[in-house]
């Protein structure tokens, strides 16, 4: 839905919306009818677009958490490893931990 | 997650001192040099304070728990408490402090696997966001299975070697 210039000539707004796959443009119109329908698509989007943005705020906050996690992770793996080297342990072909001989 | 310094801290906190660090707490947080000074001059000489302050692990967890059971204090207590008893029957009665770590990280990952969990199966997702946090929870599922495995091994090369005699000749079981 937006408003639409031909030519830089005047303003019309118009509606996009999906038939059959397809994208079909309505055109409603220019002047004060035309600015209440657009207000009054606007009242209607509202609500969708507010729920959006939460749904991205939420994804942010949790893709920063798995972030976070995974950093810890990280470092306390680390740890462990640095551990079990200095007890005398290796990892066998990147794999299971065993005992250095000699 | 600045604020969750505060709420852990707070609870050993009570009456008027309480509340004059908890208002210390919460400045110091924001930048204020001279609250973080009064701090270092009150609890100087309490490890457990600023142990719990410094803990990481701990504030990850207030803070998924948060994000897990929202305004629902009651649940959010119950996740804490269950956080608590897991990582007790993990580490056992004499932990060693990389068993305690260990042991640590496997309950955050518990944690953050169930709050992945609870999204990716939350409905009226789109389809990608759906699978966003359906690969978040997958992330979520290997890192939990590896501290797991992690804390086994550690585990397993820390078991002291057990001897058997058998007919007068010694069989090495372990280690």
């Amino acid at each position: 839905m937006a408003w639409e210039s031909r030519r830089g000539k005047g303003r019309y707004y118009t509606r996009s919306r999906k038939v059959n796959g397809r994208v079909e443009r309505e055109y409603i119109g220019s002047g004060p009818m035309a600015e209440f329908q657009s207000a009054l698509d606007l009242m209607e989007r509202w609500p969708r677009q507010e729920e959006a943005y939460a749904r991205r705020v939420e994804r942010d906050r949790m893709a920063e958490l798995d972030r976070l996690v995974a950093d810890y992770c990280e470092r306390v793996e680390s740890v462990a490893c640095a551990e079990l080297e200095a007890a005398g342990y290796h990892k066998h072909n990147r794999g299971e931990w065993r005992r250095r001989r000699g | 997650m600045a604020e969750n310094v505060v709420t852990i801290v707070g609870r050993d906190l009570d009456g008027d001192t309480g509340k004059r660090d908890l208002k210390l707490l919460d400045r110091a947080q924001k930048g204020d040099d001279k609250a973080l000074f009064e701090l270092k001059d009150r609890h100087g000489n309490r490890p457990g304070f600023w142990k719990e302050v410094g803990d990481y692990s701990r504030h990850l967890e207030q803070h998924m728990a948060k994000q897990l059971t929202g305004d629902n204090g009651l649940i959010r207590e119950g996740i804490l408490r269950k956080l608590e008893s897991m990582r007790q029957e993990l580490t056992g009665p004499n932990p060693s402090a990389l068993e305690e770590l260990l042991a640590e990280r496997v309950a955050t990952c518990w944690l953050q696997l169930q709050l992945a969990e609870s999204r990716a199966t939350t409905t009226g997702l789109t389809l990608t966001l759906a699978d966003h946090y359906q690969k978040q929870a997958d992330r979520a599922h290997r890192r939990y299975l590896a501290a797991i495995k992690t804390l086994a091994t550690v585990r397993r090369l820390q078991i002291p070697p057990m001897q058997v005699n058998i007919a007068e000749k010694q069989v090495n079981l372990l280690g």
